[in-house]
C-alpha cells in the first residue's frame, strides 16, 4: 500500500466551524483536529503484513461487529442515508467558504423502518423494498461541467484536493482502490470517518469480503435448499425470480423504465410482503446469516478486525451526526 | 471509464444512470464490439455529488454489481470480481446506476 497524500488538510478546519454551532458540535463530538492522527491502515492488515493490535474485542464481538457491516438490513440503510446527508452538508459548507457553489443531492425520503433488503426482512406491516427511481443525472454535476477553465479545476481541487495527490489502499482480495485525500470531499470524510481511508474502506471492504462469502454460499447445501424451497414459494405467488436481489433489481428496472411508480409500487409491495411470507417457511435469510457466521468465523483474525475496524468508523459518524443534528434543531 | 487498465485507452464519461451500455459506441480499436457494453478495464468516480456508482455485470442493472465509492478509482478490473456473480470485471460492465447507498 501507497499513501502519498498524507493526512488531510486542515486548511478550512476553523474557517468552518465558527459559522454553525452544528459543525462546532459535530467536530468536538467526532474528535477530529488538526493535529497528525496516527490513523491504522486496515488495508495493512489483509496483507497479513500487521498484527492487529488496536482490538481487544472478543472474537465472538468481532464477529458481531463484522455482521453489522456485511449484512445491509434496514438499519445499515438508514445509516447510509444519514451519512450521505451529513456529508452532503459538510461539503456544501466548506465550498460555500471557499466561494464555490454546491448543489445538494436530495437522497429522498428516509428507508423506513418496514424495508426489507434481500439479507433481511423489514418489520411491520406493508413491507417494502424502499425503492426509488434511479437518478438519472445530477444538478451539482451539471454545474460543474457547465464551469468553464480554469474555473474548472479550481473547483475540482476545492472538493477533491489536488488531483495528482492519489492514496491507495489495497484491499484482502488484491483489489486496490485509489482515492483523493483532500478538498472539501477528504475533510467531510475524514470528520464523519475519522480518515479518508475509513470512508472508502466503509464501502469497499464489506463488498470484498462479501464476494468471497458469497462465493462460499453457492457450495451451502443448505443455503441452496433453501433458496430452492424459496423461488419454489414466490412461484407459487406468480413470481419468477433467481433469489431476493433478482427480485428488487427487476422492479428497479421498472422504476427505471418509467413504468407508471404507483403501480410498481403496488406491485413492490405486495412482492415484498410475498417474499417475507416465503423467507419463513423456506429460512432463506437466517440460513444466510447462519452461513455467514459460519464464514465469519473462519476468517483470518486480520480481516475480522479491519471489518469490526469499519463498524466502529461507522457507529462514530452515526453518533457524532445524530449528537449534532439534536443540538442544531 | 477506459477501455485499458491503468485509465487509459478510450474514455467514456458516464454522466448519467445507463442501463444499458451497448447504446454508446467505441472505435473497434479499443473493443472489438464496437460499443462500451463489455468494455471497460479501469474507472475513476469523477461524480461531484457524493453519489456512488453501481458497474453492473449485465444490462438493465443485471447479474453481478460492484459499487465505486465518489472520487474513488480501480486502476485495473482484471484483479476485480462482481459481487453475487464472482465474474471478473474486466471487459464485462453493461450497465452503471448512481446511488446514494454504496
Amino acid at each position: 500500500m501507497v499513501l502519498l497524500a498524507g493526512s488531510v488538510g486542515c486548511r478550512r478546519a476553523v474557517g468552518a466551524v465558527v459559522r454553525r454551532v452544528f459543525v462546532i458540535i459535530f467536530l468536538a463530538v467526532a474528535g477530529v483536529g488538526c493535529a497528525a492522527q496516527p490513523t491504522p491502515r486496515p488495508s495493512d492488515r489483509p496483507s497479513g503484513a500487521q498484527t492487529p493490535t488496536g482490538s481487544t474485542d472478543s472474537p465472538a464481538a468481532l464477529v458481531q461487529a463484522a455482521d453489522g457491516v456485511l449484512v445491509p438490513d434496514v438499519n445499515v440503510l438508514r445509516g447510509q442515508w444519514t451519512l450521505f446527508r451529513a456529508q452532503q452538508l459538510l461539503v456544501a459548507q466548506c465550498m460555500r467558504d471557499d466561494g464555490e457553489t454546491y448543489l445538494i443531492t436530495d437522497p429522498g425520503p428516509e428507508p423506513g423502518t418496514n424495508t426489507s433488503t434481500a439479507e433481511s426482512l423489514g418489520t411491520g406491516t406493508h413491507l417494502t423494498y424502499g425503492l426509488q427511481a434511479s437518478p438519472l443525472t445530477s444538478a451539482q454535476d451539471a454545474y460543474v461541467r457547465q464551469l468553464r477553465e480554469p474555473a474548472r479545476t479550481r473547483y475540482d481541487q476545492a472538493l477533491g484536493g489536488p488531483a495528482n495527490e492519489q492514496a491507495s489502499v489495497t484491499l484482502p482480495s488484491g483489489l486496490v482502490i485509489s482515492y483523493r485525500e483532500g478538498g472539501c470531499l477528504g475533510q467531510a470524510r475524514s470528520r464523519l470517518f475519522g480518515s479518508v481511508q475509513n470512508a472508502v474502506l466503509d464501502s469497499v471492504l464489506p463488498q470484498d469480503v462479501d464476494k468471497r462469502f458469497g462465493k462460499s454460499l453457492t457450495q451451502s447445501a443448505r443455503y441452496k435448499a433453501a433458496l430452492a424451497d424459496w423461488r419454489a414459494c414466490m412461484a407459487r405467488a406468480g413470481y419468477t425470480y433467481v433469489d431476493p436481489t433478482d427480485a428488487i433489481n427487476q422492479i428497479r428496472l421498472l422504476l427505471d423504465g418509467g413504468t407508471n411508480p404507483q403501480h410498481v409500487g403496488a406491485l413492490e409491495q405486495a412482492m415484498a410482503d410475498v417474499d417475507a411470507v416465503c423467507d419463513h417457511p423456506s429460512r432463506l435469510r437466517q440460513v444466510r446469516a447462519q452461513e455467514l457466521d459460519a464464514f465469519l468465523r473462519g476468517l483470518p483474525l486480520p480481516q475480522l478486525v479491519s471489518l469490526a475496524d469499519v463498524h466502529r468508523a461507522r457507529l462514530r459518524a452515526l453518533d457524532a451526526v445524530n449528537r449534532g443534528s439534536a443540538v442544531s434543531q | 471509464m477506459w477501455s485499458d487498465i491503468n485509465d487509459s485507452g478510450a474514455f467514456y464519461a458516464a454522466v448519467n444512470s445507463d442501463a444499458n451500455l451497448t447504446r454508446w459506441s467505441i472505435s473497434t480499436t479499443y473493443c472489438r464490439q464496437g460499443t462500451w457494453n463489455d468494455c471497460a478495464s479501469s474507472a475513476y468516480n469523477y461524480g461531484t455529488s457524493g453519489m456512488g456508482v453501481f458497474m453492473y455485470q449485465d444490462i438493465n442493472y443485471g447479474g453481478g454489481d460492484f459499487c465505486l465509492p465518489n472520487y474513488t478509482g480501480l486502476d485495473n478490473f482484471t484483479v476485480v470480481t462482481f459481487n453475487n456473480s464472482w465474474v471478473g470485471l474486466n471487459d464485462n460492465v453493461s450497465s452503471l446506476r448512481w446511488s446514494w447507498s454504496c
